[in-house]
């Protein structure tokens, strides 16, 4: 028992160390900036890139009442027109800007009764009520001028959320892959930034005389980088909050990211000795854990490659972070990924205290 | 009683073989110093006897403990004062003991003991880029006091500096001596090892060529001790020194 309390005591302070420390580094500080701005940035992309573009209607018309020439008079609006209720709902759900989606069901050019003709709306989850005020609104104006009736939507709205695809695009997918890349910022340069220093400054040694072993002196890395990438996150997840439905579900997604992330960052600064190998090896790294994401979504690879890419950790990882931004994912869209980045993170562990282990011996 | 026992003590890197087969003990509460010219295994022997570095063969002790075996036991028992000042610049000098405080599990009060002992007290809570040298240095002493090691490994601790704060720190390391602490002691400087060790081991090539007491190896080969290195090494202390 007081073996246990020691080893705690002992991992604990290397990481209370680090921790104290990192608030004075300038690489780690970069780091938390760089992660945060890049999640920050991911988030309000849509928004940023957007500019002057109008807002979109997506018109559902499974009875086919409308024609090209009847929808060409619509100036306020960017607009589509969607026979097939699927393609509608997937037009809604891949906008990363405010849209509104409607469904005729009665023919606006030829109405049954003077009474109002009533629109049923369809909204993206994530619009704030002011925005679909806003553009229910201008719809009914544009509409109600251009077919010369009046217009009304129900007010019961139908809010679409996302849904668990293998193609994902939109708002969401978007702040998935800035949370992503926040994790990678902060895993991959400061894992073994943190190692990497002590080795450089020596300090490692003074470590190694004391009762601290190499495992203990990992583990405390592992918990500091951990303490910053949570902080680091909490503060990205303000921004990103409002897009998330299961918070257990994003909330799990992101430890086990960081777990997946940290592992091979804390490997890297095993096996470094200096901080110009850190620059060149996170850039390295950088290529096979960013390149397969974008591979996934444009998927222009054979569909055996294709496969072995929706495999590949990053790839996988994104998938799981999606399922807290969708609604009731099914369990069979993330069990296995779990299964898989745990198994992976043991075994990347596994690797690490194996090379320690390698390094002790030697006494290295 | 032994502090530090050696036989055939030999580390080999790849084809070079740094230390070659030393034996030689130590004795509880003695000043041992450990000299020779760069490259002739010192700094290799005190990172196998700290635990550091596992020899190729041979065998040691350090506290009654074997460095293969029984590493981890060993260390509570011994303090290292490194030829370089590995501290965390960006903490203050008390950060600095807080954090080995933490890992040696010793109390609180004991870290502003030390940095009383080594004149700290007053710039405890001052950062390390404030420091200079010769209290950087004293701040190494006092790291390694922290958990009261009965043996301490000083590696060249008054190199490069000035003679005022040299002088403090031998006058830091014969009370420490007289506290009856074990000082196993590298350095270039043969007046220091001539005022402050009990018996002296020069190493060549990793080989041990003379032990003894500073008089006898006077008496022997040379009118001062530093007659008595050039003539047992062929070195002579400048070109030890510049190299």
């Amino acid at each position: 028992m007081n073996k246990k309390f020691r080893n705690i005591r002992i991992v604990l302070a290397i990481a209370w160390k680090d921790i104290l420390e990192g608030w004075k580094n300038k690489v780690i500080i970069t780091a938390v900036i760089t992660a945060l701005f890049l999640v920050v940035f991911y988030t309000y992309l849509p928004d940023l890139t957007r500019g002057d573009e109008l807002p979109l209607m997506v018109i559902f018309d499974p009875y086919d009442y409308i024609s090209f020439e009847d929808t060409t008079g619509i100036k306020d609006f960017n607009y589509r027109v969607e026979k097939i209720e699927q393609n509608f709902l997937y037009v809604l759900r891949d906008m990363e800007t405010p849209v509104i989606g409607l469904l005729l069901e009665e023919d606006p050019l030829n109405p049954t009764a003077n009474s109002p003709l009533i629109l049923q709306g369809y909204y993206p989850y994530w619009m704030k009520s002011s925005q679909i005020e806003d553009i229910k609104s201008s719809a009914e104006m544009t509409l109600g001028n251009l077919w010369e009736i009046s217009i009304e939507f129900y007010d019961d709205m139908i809010i679409v959320y996302p849904v668990m695809e293998n193609y994902a695009f939109g708002k969401t997918f978007i702040a998935s892959i800035g949370l992503l890349l926040q994790l990678t910022i902060m895993g991959l340069s400061m894992a073994p930034q943190l190692i990497v220093e002590e080795k450089d400054s020596q300090t490692l040694q003074a470590i190694v005389v004391s009762p601290a072993t190499l495992g203990h002196f990992i583990l405390g890395k592992t918990l500091a980088v951990l303490f910053y990438t949570m902080l680091t996150t909490a503060i990205g997840l303000i921004f990103v909050g409002p897009l998330i439905i299961h918070w257990g579900l994003t909330l799990a997604a992101l430890f086990i990211g960081m777990l997946v992330i940290i592992t091979p960052g804390i490997l890297l600064g095993t096996l470094l000795e200096n901080k110009q190998q850190i620059q060149i090896w996170v850039w390295v790294m950088f290529i096979p854990i960013m390149l397969p994401m974008f591979f996934s979504i444009v998927r222009i690879l054979p569909e055996g490659l294709m496969n072995v890419l929706d495999w590949w950790p990053t790839v996988a990882l994104a998938r799981l972070l999606r399922t807290g931004f969708t609604l009731n994912p099914p369990i069979n869209t993330y069990k296995m990924e779990i299964i898989y980045l745990v198994s992976l993170t043991l075994i990347l562990f596994g690797i690490t205290l194996w090379v320690i282990k390698k390094k002790t011996i030697k006494g290295a | 009683m032994k502090a530090i026992t050696t036989t055939n003590l030999t580390k080999k890197f790849a084809d070079l073989t740094a230390v070659d087969g030393i034996s030689f003990s130590v004795n509880s509460g003695e000043v041992f110093g450990f000299l020779g010219p760069n490259g002739a295994g010192k700094t290799t022997t005190i990172r196998m006897l700290t635990g550091q570095l596992l020899p190729s063969s041979g065998q040691a002790t350090v506290a009654g403990f074997d460095i293969h075996s029984e590493r981890e036991c060993l260390k509570p028992k011994i303090g290292v004062i490194f030829e370089f000042q590995n501290l965390y610049e960006r903490l203050s000098a008390k950060d600095n003991l807080n954090f080995m405080r933490q890992l040696y599990g010793v109390k609180q009060a004991r870290v502003d003991q030390v940095l009383d002992q080594v004149g700290l007290k007053d710039r405890a809570n001052e950062k390390l880029k404030n420091y200079s040298n010769g209290m950087k240095q004293r701040l190494l002493i006092a790291r390694a006091l922290l958990h009261e090691p009965e043996i301490l490994f000083m590696d060249e601790p008054t190199r490069g500096l000035d003679p005022v704060i040299a002088l403090q720190i031998r006058q830091l390391i014969s009370q420490l001596a007289l506290e009856g602490r074990t000082i196993f002691l590298t350095t270039h400087y043969m007046e220091e090892a001539d005022r402050l060790c009990d018996r002296v081991a020069i190493i060549n090539h990793g080989r041990v060529i003379a032990l003894d007491t500073p008089l006898k190896l006077k008496e022997n080969f040379g009118p001062t001790l530093e007659d008595a290195y050039i003539e047992l090494t062929g070195h002579s202390m400048e070109s030890s020194v510049l190299r």
